[in-house]
């Protein structure tokens, strides 16, 4: 069964003075808990593309459907909605709130369900990736490495039904990369999450079960593993 | 490459600069209005006295005195001055005003100001009077309507704007009523009783040494009770009266500035933050970090310039319209005057200061690394703490500071105590807001909805300086409540609707063959005997044995081991009766009720204010003058005396017995249920007896009211200024923290918010800090208020919480929607585009 539909999908930006198309006509599907990468050069539309399927923003034409939700068609509250229900994000930047701690961090997906009393949830997903002793830190006080794995904790949270990454080890040193990279594919795997990586890593790309390659705009091939 | 830098952020910058015009434009407009006044008293200083030398007594001169004042080579005009009632024919009013009867030659320098003009010559012609505006308003006056004083009727020539002698502009209890001095005698009030006091203004032929030979003589004039002013004397009064309000002024106008200033670092810190890497890469290119420093020097200092500019042509634009706020307080002429001088101190202090404020956040930044446009996160800027420069730009913007403070104020004392309670003020207020913020985020319910949990967290964000905002929001926010609390604290001093039992309306100046006419005619009217008294004038004449005149040779106006000058010299009007009243309590001593002329030294009861100013003791003893008679007293008891209740209180209490045979006269109280009884009853004792005097209390707070809320206005005027710095460094401060703002935003919506959600926590946010710069702001200001109170103007505090809770919620809604609008269009900026930027 399929999570994610891409039909047609173009994206055009305008400037003053002419319009630059970033994606043209690109069409795929991704299956309910599978992991996959999209990659590409620098410029090549991966990210306006991630951008587009996790209903961040609205295609020039297209559909997009995410569960069967319309996402090409929904307004930005039901796009908010479905973006809190379905889908995780770890971004590149990390994209912490540094007026929270790590643990108000982690929670901030389950409050905006109305969720609370879920903090035992969160202390333990912040335990598994190694900061049960850095609950109540800020970003500030965290390494880059130790901001994304709070950005991991937070990204599982509320048990998404699709995570996207957007060069997820982007930010770090190897060193670094070593310890969240096996963390985020052994946390899809626990929670049963399908997984889109964006990336130009190709070593990063060749750990999802499939590649798509795009370039110019256009998916150019895809690549099973 | 400095000015093409700039271009993106010239404006925001330009924004953060200007925190500092309001400040300055209000020292600047201060400045220009000091010298303006001193330079109209100085050229008007003749005219403000009308004459060389003036002299005043409460009762006739004696012999010698007469004999000094004629010696003295010039022309003299005399002048009485008497409170009485007067009955305005145009509605039947009454009311209790101060005449002065002067002579045709007064002033001898000047023009009387009156309208219509030049009324003087018809004034002194026939029977006439000149009223103070406010008469003329409150009774309906037009010009040619009569007033009845004593028993002549007078017709009203015109309103005496200014006249010559007089400091103050409008009477504070009593209006003025002016004639001519050669009808008084024929108006039948000067009898016994009567409170008259004389005054001879003295034109001299060769003025020079004036103040010498008057000093020479001072002893003698005390000895005979007589007071005098020079020309001299009264130019220096009025400067220094009016020094101490552009002194309150400019501290707090310096308010202004300060806070600007510190919202222009603020700013210029987070704008150079944002530069660093830019700073870095010009490193890298080989840039020399003098030449970096220079680059962002000069953009800043640019932009200093335009705020010095702005800031001074708005301060002198500003001085032209401050007479207009305060000309009913101004006894001379004010003419503003464009200052090139002023323009130029404003412009060079404005530069300095803003220059001085942009270097401190620039200093870390001539140590930038230039490895720092490589690794971003890894390469820490250096902070100014333990740079030596940063003390010494502090020590010069000090030093900067305090100078112009200096030349403001002209006085090292005052300035020395201005800055030190300046510094105390912003200390003690960034105090109160770390520690009110401090424990809301610790003790913050985890229970309460997501979106208000958040916008209170938003206020520890790091950069958020949620401190300055609240103490730069609450400075003015203090001023203008503490100004409205000490107003409305002085008023409920006068609340004529404490009680039933509260009189409201005091006749006096009774003769005892009139008191029982006075009774019945209160009584006619249904008016309550609230109060009756006896009053017997008398001075002191030996103070423990020694006779008075002898401390007057010890030294000017009293010392401190003695009594204080004053309670020897001042004239007591003084009660007998054989119980105290619920004004007074006994504090030391036994309150003797009955005694005997046989009984001397009388025991007599005194207040325990004049125990303390006359440094007495139960059982010491006192000698009184009563009018001829020599009385000895001796101290037995000391009552409490709670001044503030209206009605007739004393300094000294007879036990009954003793002064009944006195020349004596007699007031009484009452309370009047309405304006229209109070009228009645006035009219019906002027008609009958046209000496006794009354005091509307109603009338004194209305004018109490209204002065009050003048000067309250001229200080708030200068107070929006403050006001308007909180506000603009609040603006400023939320445009340096609304990209963040924005990436939060954006990254909520990311995870799931909806835009409602964004805007609550927009509101809890600002909805936060305005409630707790509110809660700062009314806390400190009932503080200043009480400060205030119990050490300056010595009245007990008692709030108006309606009035305190009416300001919060002003200084809440401001803060509110400030901090609002400037949040506008945050929840439409597109995710995608927000989150891809580092």
């Amino acid at each position: 069964m399929n999570i994610l539909k891409v039909e047609n999908v173009c994206k055009t930006f305008a400037t003053e003075t002419h319009e630059v198309p970033v994606l043209q006509n690109v069409c795929f599907e991704i299956e309910k808990g599978s992991r996959c990468s999209i990659l590409g050069p620098s410029g090549s539309g991966k990210s306006t593309l991630l951008g587009l399927c996790a209903g961040l923003d609205r295609p020039t034409s297209g559909e997009i459907y995410l569960n069967g939700s319309p996402l090409h068609a929904a307004s930005e509250d039901e796009l908010a909605a479905i973006r809190n229900r379905e889908v995780g994000f770890v971004f590149q930047n990390f994209q912490l709130i540094p007026s929270l701690n790590a643990l108000e961090n982690v929670l901030v997906p389950l409050e905006l369900r109305g969720g609370a009393g879920k903090l035992r949830k969160a202390e333990d997903l912040l335990k598994r990736v190694g900061l049960g002793d850095r609950l109540d830190h800020f970003p500030v006080q965290l390494s880059g490495g130790e901001q994304q794995r709070v950005a991991l904790a937070r990204a599982f949270i509320h048990r998404p039904s699709i995570l996207f990454a957007d060069e997820p080890t982007g930010n770090l040193d190897s060193e670094t990369s070593a310890v969240v990279e096996p963390l985020l594919f052994d946390l899809n795997r626990e929670a049963g999450t399908t997984l889109v990586v964006v990336t130009h890593n190709l070593d990063l790309a060749r750990k999802t079960d499939r590649i798509f390659r795009i370039r110019q705009g256009a998916v150019e091939g895809v690549q099973s593993l | 490459m400095s000015w093409r830098d700039s271009r993106r952020n010239r404006f925001k910058l330009l924004l953060f600069v200007l925190s500092i015009v309001f400040g300055l434009s209000a020292l600047i407009a201060i400045r220009g209005f000091r010298s303006n006044v001193e330079r109209a008293i100085h050229e008007q200083s003749k005219e403000l006295v009308g004459a060389d030398v003036e002299f005043h007594s409460r009762s006739k001169y004696p012999e010698e005195v007469e004999t000094f004042i004629d010696r003295m080579e010039g022309r003299r005009a005399d002048e009485i001055r008497l409170s009485t009632m007067a009955l305005f024919e145009s509605n039947g009013g009454s009311r209790l005003v101060q005449l002065r009867a002067f002579e045709e030659v007064f002033p001898f320098y000047g023009t009387p100001k009156t309208r219509p003009e030049n009324l003087m010559d018809r004034f002194h012609s026939g029977r006439y009077v000149l009223l103070e505006e406010s008469l003329f308003h409150q009774f309906s006056v037009t010009l040619g309507d009569r007033v009845k004083l004593g028993t002549i009727y007078f017709e009203v020539l015109g309103i005496a704007d200014r006249i010559p002698g007089e400091s103050d502009l409008i009477g504070w209890v009593a209006p003025r009523v002016y004639l001519s001095k050669s009808n008084l005698e024929d108006t039948g009030l000067m009898q016994f009783g009567s409170r008259v006091s004389y005054r001879a203004y003295v034109k001299l032929d060769d003025p020079t040494n004036v103040e010498s030979d008057l000093e020479r003589n001072r002893r003698f004039f005390r000895a005979n009770r007589i007071g005098y002013d020079t020309v001299k004397e009264e130019r220096d009064e009025l400067i220094e009266s009016f020094q101490r309000v552009t002194d309150l002024l400019n501290l707090i106008g310096f308010m202004a500035l300060i806070l600007g200033g510190v919202g222009v670092t603020s700013a210029v810190h987070v704008y150079l933050s944002g530069k660093r890497e830019t700073m870095a890469l010009l490193r890298c290119l080989g840039t020399p970090s003098s030449l970096v420093v220079t680059i962002f020097l000069l953009q800043i200092s640019g932009l200093g310039l335009v705020a010095a500019l702005v800031g001074s042509l708005l301060g002198n634009a500003i001085q032209y319209s401050i007479p207009l706020f305060i000309r009913d307080f101004l006894p001379f002429a004010l003419e503003s005057r464009f200052s090139w001088w002023d323009l130029g101190i404003g412009l060079l202090f404005g530069w300095v200061v803003c220059f001085l404020l942009a270097l401190l956040p620039l200093l870390p930044l001539r140590k930038i690394s230039p490895l720092l446009a490589l690794r971003t996160d890894v390469e820490k800027p250096g902070t100014m703490k333990k740079d030596p420069w940063a003390y010494a730009i502090l020590a010069v913007l000090g030093l900067t500071l305090f100078g112009f403070g200096f030349a403001q104020t002209d006085n090292l004392k005052v300035n020395l105590a201005f800055s030190g309670g300046l510094v105390a003020v912003l200390a003690i207020l960034a105090m109160v807001a770390w520690l009110v913020l401090k424990p809301v985020r610790k003790f913050l319910p985890a229970k309460l909805p997501f979106a208000w949990r958040y916008g209170i967290a938003n206020l520890y964000r790091p950069n958020n300086r949620t401190v300055l905002m609240l103490v730069a929001l609450a400075v003015g926010f203090i001023i203008v409540l503490c100004l409205f609390l000490t107003k409305e604290a002085i008023l409920k001093q006068l609340d004529i609707d404490r009680g039933e039992s509260a009189s409201n309306m005091i006749f006096f100046d009774i003769q005892p063959s009139q008191l029982d006419g006075t009774l019945e005619i209160l009584g006619r009217n249904e008016l309550p005997i609230l109060e009756s008294a006896p009053i017997v004038s008398m001075r002191i004449s030996e103070f423990k044995g020694a006779p008075v005149r002898s401390f007057y040779r010890r030294g000017p106006r009293g010392d401190n081991d003695g009594p204080q000058g004053w309670t020897l010299r001042r004239e007591y009007r003084s009660t007998f009766r054989d119980h105290l009243t619920d004004a007074e309590e006994l504090v030391a001593g036994r309150f003797i009720p009955q005694a005997s002329m046989e009984d001397e030294p009388i025991p007599v009861s005194i207040s325990q204010g004049l125990l303390e100013d006359m440094g007495l003791e139960l059982g010491d003893r006192l000698v009184f003058d009563v009018q001829g008679l020599p009385l000895e007293t001796e101290i037995a008891s000391v009552r409490k005396v709670d001044w503030n209740q209206v009605r007739a209180n004393f300094f000294f209490v007879f036990p009954e017995g003793v002064l009944e045979e006195a020349p004596k006269m007699h007031i009484v109280a009452t309370r009047t249920p309405d304006a229209r009884s109070t009228a009645q009853v006035q009219s019906d004792l002027i008609e009958k007896y046209p000496n006794v005097s009354s005091i509307d209390l109603r009338l004194i707070v209305t004018t109490i009211d209204d002065l009050l809320s003048k000067v309250a206005w001229v200080v708030q005027f200068m107070a929006l200024f403050t006001i308007s710095a909180g506000l603009l460094v609040m603006t400023g401060t939320l445009m340096t923290s609304r990209y963040q703002r924005i990436r939060e935003s954006v990254l909520l919506r990311t995870l799931g918010a909806d835009s409602k959600t964004i805007k609550r926590i927009l509101f809890t946010e600002f909805a936060s800090l305005g409630l707790l710069a509110s809660i700062i702001g009314g806390f400190m200001s009932v503080a200043a208020t009480w400060a205030l109170m119990k050490f300056l103007i010595r009245l007990p505090l008692v709030v108006a919480w309606e009035v305190v809770f009416a300001g919060m919620l002003i200084m809440f809604a401001l803060t509110t929607v400030t901090g609002l609008l400037n949040s506008r269009g945050i929840t439409r900026q597109a995710p995608l585009e927000i989150l891809r930027q580092q």
